[in-house]
């Protein structure tokens, strides 16, 4: 059980950090915060600051701090950088996952340390121009599999090249760009396309950020530290489009290969802003699954619903509703749904807990629940 | 104290030691108070009516303040009083170099006096709009003289978000029609001569109703009540060997619940818990078989859930998340509603 215990676990943690809920506060394109126009990995000054006063609660700080002094703090390790060029951090993240909780089932508890990334970054020229971004960190390796992947790896590492404002070219390793990347790799969404905790590729990466328009394209040729036969080899397309000033609506296509399988994933997505950091974000997806050998070819649905409602500073209440179709031509689907609670108390801290509660549908068979929570700590320098 | 110490220069003329004088000297503002209430009507010096009007504003008796300044607006600058308030009623160009500082510091009290009344406030009254029409008028006249600008912007915020304030305080009646897609799990035992099997069923369906109660802008107190339609296969758990399947069985019920919120953002969207009683009748068959039968659970579930809502103007979308007390089966919904 524990080593199915582990892959599971490694669904559930976020390859970088990405919270695209924040469209909630005003923030339609992940550019304003992180060095990763797609979101993720490492932060920016301004989203250093943005974290630590918008986003986390006030209510640790001394009463004498005002927001300026906040944000001054908000550097690694707390102090405000001596110069220009570069930047560091270092990124913790661990919990406490419990299965089957009060059920008559067997329950199962275990402290997984999941993250543990220490990130540099070299920047130049006017707004970060030039950039050179690499995080390496350890991610857990589940029994059956230890001794043949590492457990400390490059997350990411990758240089970045602003042409104009509008316009950048990344190249390097990084995550693919497809949908809303939702912080839960355990998602449908992130499962069924495979753009996981371990999915990043070396690739192109163009970006482009209009008025009203953020598009990706990502041409990879997958992990070289993979074997050959392994490497997903593709590209993809996502475009968002902002609706009604303060909502973003998208789309996405990916086609990606190896010698053994070929994934070809289109989605449309929405982030809705419901003012004062409360959010909706929803994708419905497919993805067509061909195999070399034809044994388990087949096409995916999926839907997400997730919603975030900021009941004050630093506290968000959670509601995360699934769906997977594994195979779109049989009935059997299964539903996930799950209430959870984020609360940034002060800066450089994240506690958060999600229940999941997964049903399966067949004509078939009825079976119970399964039941799941988790209770995370993050922790940033 | 500055406004006492340019207001009784202005007014210093004549102005004599007294009981009064001395109380106010000594910081005895209720002594000061005293001495004026037991004799209003007396002939005061300007200077004793400053310390009066300081007194008064400082115990917090505003409308006695407000009284006074209105006294001593009509003692010193009766004309230009009126002059200045037809001026701005006409929409005129005001020179305020034309009028002296006493005039302005008298309207900065008045100013100040009505904004105090006004946030002294707890809820919404009638009274609020006639104390709201003086402020405004005083407001506009400091305006006009560009007296203490800032000041004076900065006290019309406050004055408005207090407003705003009782005006979101105030419940209405609200009610809505909704529509929801919902799936919930009983259980049933297949009763056996040997062994009873626990059997599992999964429904879904919809469940069409509404909602009406009362909501601020802060909290929503409401009842939700909707009748479910829908149907759900049953078997047997899957770690069970007995062998016992039914698909789409019909079921139907209906769902009461009470429910509070706490409204998060201005879009309306909001979180709460509901408290619903679920009735389903489901009629599940008995297999062919005198050894077995059914014995399925109370129709009447009782469950305690969390609800979500993300308003888009009068249309939400909503979300249920309940879990049966006693029990370890949930309850969910996801649909579509209107405000009415």
């Amino acid at each position: 059980m524990k080593p199915l215990i582990l892959v599971f676990v490694l669904l559930l943690s976020p390859a970088a950090w990405s919270y695209t809920q924040f469209i909630g506060h005003g923030y339609t394109s992940c550019l304003n915060c992180h060095y990763n126009p797609s979101g993720g990995g490492p932060l920016n000054d301004y989203g250093r600051v943005v974290s630590a006063t918008l986003i986390s609660s006030g209510a640790l700080y001394p009463k004498v701090w005002n927001e300026e002094r906040v944000a001054d703090s908000s550097g690694f390790f707390f102090r405000k950088p001596t110069q220009n060029w570069f930047r560091s951090q270092i990124n913790y993240r661990g919990f406490q996952l419990v299965q089957n909780p009060g059920s008559t089932r067997s329950e199962q508890k275990r402290w997984i340390n999941m993250q543990a990334d220490a990130r540099a970054i070299v920047k130049f020229g006017e707004n970060d121009r030039f950039v050179g971004v690499a995080n390496f960190g350890y991610s857990p390796v589940p029994e059956n599999l230890k001794g043949e992947e590492p457990e400390w790896r490059s997350r990411e590492h990758y240089l970045g090249y602003r042409v104009t404002p509008k316009v950048g070219i990344y190249a390097g390793l990084m995550d693919k760009v497809f949908g809303i990347k939702v912080i839960e790799h355990i998602a449908f969404s992130r499962q069924a396309p495979e753009v996981m905790q371990n999915d990043q590729t070396h690739g192109v990466l163009a970006h482009y950020l209009g008025e009203s328009w953020e598009a990706f394209a990502h041409g990879f040729a997958g992990n070289l530290t993979q074997d050959e036969d392994l490497r997903m080899k593709g590209g993809s397309v996502s475009v968002e489009r902002t609706a009604f000033g303060v909502h973003r609506l998208g789309a996405s296509v990916m086609s990606s290969r190896n010698q053994y399988q070929e994934l070809l994933s289109y989605s449309t997505h929405a982030r809705l802003n419901l003012k004062e950091g409360s959010a909706v974000l929803t994708e419905v997806g497919q993805v067509q699954r061909k195999t070399d050998n034809g044994s388990d070819d087949r096409t995916m649905r999926y839907g997400l619903l997730q919603t975030y409602l900021r009941p004050t500073r630093g506290l968000y209440f959670l509601s995360n509703i699934e769906y997977f179709k594994r195979d779109t031509t049989e009935s059997d689907y299964t539903v996930r749904w799950g209430p959870g609670v984020q609360f940034f108390p002060a800066q450089r801290l994240e506690l958060r807990f999600d229940a999941y509660n997964t049903r399966s549908f067949s004509p078939d068979t009825s079976s119970k629940d399964s039941w799941m929570y988790l209770v995370q700590t993050h922790i940033w320098l | 104290m500055k406004l006492i110490l340019l207001l009784t220069l202005l007014f210093s003329a004549g102005a004599h030691a007294s009981e009064l004088a001395q109380a106010f000297s000594a910081k005895d503002f209720r002594k000061v108070e005293e001495i004026y209430k037991r004799n209003p009507d007396q002939s005061y010096t300007p200077k004793e009516l400053v310390y009066i009007s300081y007194s008064l504003r400082r115990l917090g008796f505003y409308r006695q303040d407000i009284k006074l300044n209105v006294r001593l607006i009509n003692e010193k600058y009766k004309k230009l009083h009126r002059k200045i308030v037809s001026d701005v009623a006409r929409g005129e160009t005001i020179d305020s170099e034309g009028y002296p500082e006493a005039l302005k510091v008298l309207y900065w009290n008045l100013l100040n006096d009505y904004g105090r009344i006004i946030k002294s406030y707890e809820k919404q009254s009638k009274l609020i709009d006639k104390d709201h029409k003086h402020y405004l008028m005083f407001s506009k006249i400091l305006s006009e003289l560009e007296f203490r600008e800032g000041k004076v912007d900065r006290f019309n915020d406050k004055i408005l978000a207090h407003l705003k304030h009782l005006e979101d305080k105030v419940y209405r009646f609200t009610r809505s029609l909704s529509f929801q897609y919902v799936s919930w799990q009983t259980e049933a035992t297949l009763a056996g001569n040997a062994k009873d099997t626990g059997l599992v069923i999964t429904n879904s369906g919809v469940c069409a109703g509404g909602e009406a109660g009362w909501e601020n802008a802060f909290y929503h107190f409401y009842v939700d009540g909707c009748v479910i339609a829908g149907s759900g296969g049953v078997s047997a758990d899957a770690s069970s060997p007995v062998t016992y399947q039914q698909s789409s069985v019909p079921a139907y019920g209906a769902k009461l619940s009470p429910g509070a919120s706490m409204i998060v953002s201005s879009s309306g969207s909001r979180i709460g818990v509901r408290l619903p009683i679920i009735y389903t009748h489901q009629t599940l068959q008995d297999p062919k078989s005198d050894n077995y039968n059914i014995e399925q659970n109370e129709p009447l579930a009782y469950v305690a859930s969390l609800y979500s809502r993300w308003q888009f103007k009068t249309w939400y979308f909503q979300s249920e998340f309940g879990k049966y007390f006693q029990a370890e089966q949930t309850y969910w919904g996801l649909g579509l509603g209107k405000n009415f």
